[in-house]
């Protein structure tokens, strides 16, 4: 992966007071409060309609808060002037529950897409993606198209281009729902590995199996309402710059 | 960026395939209309050089029945002349030699040689003071009365006529071309605009993963420049069988009375950059648009 050098920030993000309405609808999220330290590695959890999607919207700058604040990086999201935005948001991997995936372009050119928009040079933009994309099994896919590929396999490609610019914020909304559980493992140790190398991760699931054998701590949403539950102790939960800051 | 696909699957809007009809149209018609108003030009030129004086007065050689004049015909010139320089406005009149006649006769006669057997009229160019008001009709009259035989001509009412007519011709013409040029760029706007709706999901992703608006203009303005462009191509393939078909007509007609645009020196350079005219027109307007509208995203 291209090496993107991870700024320190005092915080990734933070919440304070947050609100979220869709239209004139009920606020589907409710006084959020809580920040992401760097380096740390939450699961996002809550059933379904609980409003983690929405959340992490609020994060990749789908949504603005109806009220409340967001700061990403340090930086003011409502104060933020357009032009910056960009730039905060190429801090950010996201896997998005439903993909969006170019169903038009090849698997390399989807995983590629974010190298290209941070304007990286082509030749190294096929050495990292080619890499990636065997990486995640699918070497014999490269260059089909996105709809010929499977449900599991439009996910192996969507997390592929959430991580290819080694984030400093990677957001994974039920990054895992459509493969089997020996996959979704492998799929985590990858964001492990990249939360390991810096990158502070959210990954949205439903799936208990993951959070019990990986035991993160826990975003966890309740009509509206967000806790922090502790992680329970577990050989994936070591996190260096979390540890070393509690030192 | 040219060899690469676009992010944006614009193959699949419908809205893309009317913009290369409609510049193909606009170009075709600015290069008729930009042809036939320099044949104009250079005919109004032509013609207001072909008649330095604003009148002329005939007197005839040959009497109704057909036979001349004789001494008669001197002596009428010689009074007209005299007549005439006695009238105040005028500043000039002299009779035309055989000469000046051939010249004036060129475009009705080609290139008979010797033409002194027809019952051609003697010519008396007459020159006005410029400003100076002439009654026409009164002039024409008094004349008639001393020389029954002159006839005089109004070049310039006809002429000053035909010229008004072609002038409002070239300004119908500049209407067209600038209709068309709204017309287009409405198209633009209006094929950018359903082809940014359609594309919406896709243009969010893209500012999602951090592009700036700038990217997905760049890419509608290449999506654009080819459309506009092969369009353009084919106007430009159309009208030149169109204007050389009627400038080889023209020119059949011989004697260069009315003349046509090949001739001037702007004329192809003009004619061939009209499609990548309209394409860059087309180009900018479509850049404009997609920057505009990107700033009602978040
Ligand atoms: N674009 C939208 N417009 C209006 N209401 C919305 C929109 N998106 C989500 N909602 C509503 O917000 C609430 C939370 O939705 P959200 O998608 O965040 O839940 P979720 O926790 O991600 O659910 P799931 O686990 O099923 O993905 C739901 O009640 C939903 O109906
Ligand atoms: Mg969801």
């Amino acid at each position: 992966m291209p090496q993107q050098k991870i700024k320190k920030y005092t915080q990734i993000a933070s919440f304070e007071g947050v609100g979220l309405r869709y239209n004139n609808g009920p606020e589907v999220l409710r006084d959020i409060h809580f920040s992401l330290e760097p380096g740390s590695i939450h699961f996002l959890t809550g059933e379904s309609g609980a409003g983690k999607t929405s959340l992490l919207s609020l994060m990749y700058l789908d949504n603005r808060p109806s009220r409340g604040h967001v700061r990403l990086f340090d930086t003011p999201i409502e104060g933020a002037p357009r032009k910056q935005l960009p730039f905060i948001r190429r801090k950010i991997g996201v896997v998005f529950q439903d993909f969006r995936l170019l169903e038009h372009l090849s698997t390399f050119d989807n995983v590629a897409l974010p190298l290209r928009i941070a304007g990286v040079k082509e030749a190294e933009i096929r050495r990292h993606v080619g890499e990636l994309i065997k990486w995640v099994g699918l070497a014999g896919q490269i260059n089909s198209k996105i709809t010929t590929l499977s449900g599991g396999q439009k996910q192996r490609v969507a997390i592929a281009r959430a991580v290819i610019n080694r984030p400093a914020l990677l957001l994974a909304d039920e990054p895992t729902g459509n493969v089997d559980d020996e996959l979704a493992k492998r799929l985590l140790h990858l964001f492990i590995e990249l939360n390991k190398l810096g990158t502070t991760v959210v990954i949205a699931t439903h799936s208990e199996p993951l959070i019990h054998h990986f035991g993160f701590p826990r975003l966890h949403l309740e009509q509206g309402r967000l806790q922090v539950l502790p992680g329970v102790t577990s050989p994936f939960c070591v996190n260096p710059m979390e540890s070393e800051k509690e030192e | 960026m040219l060899s690469r696909k676009s992010e944006l699957p614009f193959v699949y809007d419908s809205s893309s395939l009317f913009l290369p009809w409609m510049v193909m149209l606009m170009v075709f018609i600015a290069i008729l209309a930009s042809a036939g108003g320099m044949a104009l030009n250079s005919t109004l030129h032509h013609w207001n050089r072909a008649i330095s004086g604003s009148l002329t007065v005939q007197i005839p050689t040959h009497d109704r029945a057909g036979v001349t004049r004789g001494k008669q015909v001197q002596k009428d010139i010689d009074r007209t002349i005299e007549f005439l320089l006695k009238t105040p406005g005028i500043e000039k009149a002299e009779q035309l030699s055989k000469d000046q006649m051939r010249k004036l006769m060129d475009p009705w006669l080609g290139d008979l040689d010797d033409f002194s057997d027809l019952p051609l009229p003697e010519l008396i160019d007459v020159t006005l003071k410029k400003d100076y008001p002439v009654n026409f009709e009164e002039l024409k009259e008094k004349l008639e009365e001393i020389v029954p035989s002159a006839s005089m001509d109004m070049h310039r009412v006809w002429l000053e006529r035909l010229i008004a007519l072609a002038e409002g011709i070239k300004k119908i013409t500049t209407l067209v071309l600038l209709l068309l040029i709204l017309t287009t760029s409405l198209t633009v706007i209006y094929s950018t605009r359903s082809s940014l709706a359609v594309h919406k999901p896709a243009i969010e992703l893209l500012h999602m993963m951090g592009a700036k608006d700038s990217y997905i203009c760049v890419q509608y303005a290449f999506r654009t420049f080819r459309m506009s462009l092969i369009g353009g191509l084919a106007g430009l393939a159309l009208a030149l069988p169109v204007i050389i078909t009627i400038s080889t007509l023209v020119a059949q007609l011989k004697g260069g009375f009315i003349t046509t645009a090949q001739g001037q020196p702007f004329f192809w350079p003009v004619v061939f950059s009209l499609p990548f005219v309209a394409s860059f027109l087309s180009v900018a307007t479509a850049y404009i648009t997609v920057s505009r509208h990107l700033k009602k995203f978040l």
